[in-house]
């Protein structure tokens, strides 16, 4: 599984935007970049939390090692 | 000799009816033998229509038929079963109808601190001595875990409760369940087995190791105390999940968190999504309002720099980019309200706009900024300015130094 974007990092970059923002150091083309860069994350949130189905693995021991199988929790 | 004496003994043309006989052996056993305190297992338990319970308590090498009569059994504040370890307090008394002796129970209690609790004890003591439960060195809980990983049986009722939980509070991540005995003389070693494996796995961000309620039989795996170093040992944190409320074990303790039941694990390892969305819309409003306000601080700056040189520049130009910049900025105003899917584009090639308006575009566009040759303070006002007074003037590219040779 290639990892997906950690949101707590999403959030935390958030917020760090936020902040940037509110404090005022930055000029306007700065600003504009993170502008973009907030509404990018956001949507990526929520992209996220919209997803309807979530994943369920099951870990098997082979011998060619650790594998994860897909797992239909309907058959439990 | 005494009447007592007289009574048990038999002269030899005597012969004695069975009940005589009986009466005898009856007499000696309830008046030779104290009340008497047993303890063993319950076994052949009746609980009859009377409402008096016949059973027998019984150890490996012999076994006693006993009698609790219904007035005595009222106040019980258990159920007796078989197999029950029971302590029990009574009189010896002969059934002459059957000619057997039967113990008359007083009183009957659960027999005291079983071999299990007393493990438990110990090993608690042992374990909390060492520093296992120490709540300095408990990881924390990732606050969105991307991949949660779950040992537990594939088959309980804790998987689908843990499934269900999740699914329905944050069903941005992943479950990985790792089937596990819970049960069972294996079950602490498979247990094991699964925290080391999905420490081998890695990338996975949070454990639930539990299963339902039950026994303290049932839930002795989690007693254990190599599940208790392997929970200990493991780089990720571990939440354990097990029984009802009540059932503390020594996975318990050592967990980095203990959830009393596998459902609140569900709730314990993943947020609310809903309670997040509003976090984030609430950050979304505070990124519009500032961007805002930044925009329009631009635009003042804009007016500024106009105002100073723009009677240089053709005035159709100059119309041209304040109303860019008036149109931008109502348009980041209706934005903040709109929803922010549909308004994404716009913002995007509204944020391009706004790029080009930056000072070096605007240099490009052919305004320059004219600057004191000693100070470098920016010339805003040409009131300032002194006849012979030497000047530096910015283009979009390089710079040139002039001198005012008229006012």
């Amino acid at each position: 599984m290639a990892p997906k974007e950690n949101f707590e990092t999403i959030v935390r970059r958030l917020q760090e935007i936020v902040d940037a923002l509110e404090q005022g150091q930055t000029d306007l083309d700065d600003s504009i970049k993170i502008f973009e860069e907030g509404l990018q994350l956001v949507q990526k949130c929520n992209k996220q939390l919209d997803a309807a189905e979530i994943k369920i693995r099951k870990l098997v021991k082979t011998e060619d090692g650790l594998q994860l199988n897909f797992l239909d929790p309907e058959k439990m | 000799m005494n009447d007592f004496e007289d009574f048990l003994t038999q002269n030899s043309e005597e012969c004695l009816s069975v009940f005589e006989a009986t009466q005898r052996i009856k007499f000696i056993l309830e008046t030779e033998l104290p009340p008497l305190q047993i303890e063993g297992e319950i076994s052949n338990f009746l609980h009859h229509n009377s409402g008096h319970m016949y059973f027998s308590i019984k150890d490996k090498k012999a076994q006693m038929p006993c009698v609790m009569w219904a007035g005595r059994n009222s106040t019980l504040r258990f159920k007796p079963v078989d197999g029950l370890k029971v302590r029990v307090e009574g009189r010896v008394t002969v059934y002459e109808r059957r000619g057997a002796y039967q113990f008359d129970v007083m009183t009957m209690k659960p027999a005291g601190i079983g071999p299990l609790q007393e493990a438990f004890e110990k090993l608690k003591i042992q374990l909390d001595a060492e520093g296992l439960f120490d709540e300095s060195r408990k990881k924390t809980i990732p606050l969105f875990p991307a991949r949660i990983g779950i040992i537990t049986s594939e088959t309980g009722a804790a998987i689908r409760d843990i499934i269900s939980v999740i699914q329905r509070r944050w069903p941005a991540t992943e479950l990985v369940l790792r089937p596990a005995l819970v049960q069972g003389e294996t079950a602490a070693t498979d247990i094991v087995a699964a925290i080391d494996e999905f420490n081998t796995l890695g990338d996975t961000d949070v454990l639930i190791v539990g299963r339902g309620g039950g026994s303290l039989e049932d839930l002795w795996a989690f007693n254990e105390e190599i599940v208790a170093r392997a929970i200990y040992n493991s780089k990720i944190p571990v939440v354990s999940a097990v029984g009802h409320q009540i059932d503390y074990t020594i996975a318990d303790f050592v967990a980095d968190l203990r959830a009393p039941t596998p459902s609140v694990a569900g709730e314990l390892v993943v947020p609310e999504s809903g309670e997040i969305k509003e976090q984030i819309a609430s950050l979304l409003t505070r990124i519009f309002r500032q961007t805002e306000s930044t925009v329009f601080q631009a635009r003042q700056q804009l007016t500024t720099i106009v105002k100073s040189y723009g009677f240089r520049q053709p005035f159709e130009l100059l119309k041209q980019s304040r109303q860019t910049v008036d149109e931008l900025q109502y348009r980041i105003q209706n934005l903040a309200g709109i929803k922010l899917e549909k308004e994404k584009n716009r913002v995007e090639a509204l944020a391009k706009q706004l790029k080009s308006l930056s000072h070096q575009s605007i240099l490009n566009r052919g305004f320059s900024i004219v600057r004191d040759e000693k100070t470098e303070a920016i010339i805003r006002d040409s009131q300032t300015l002194k006849l012979e007074q030497e000047i530096n003037i910015q283009f979009a590219r390089g710079t040139s130094r002039a001198k005012i040779s008229d006012k």
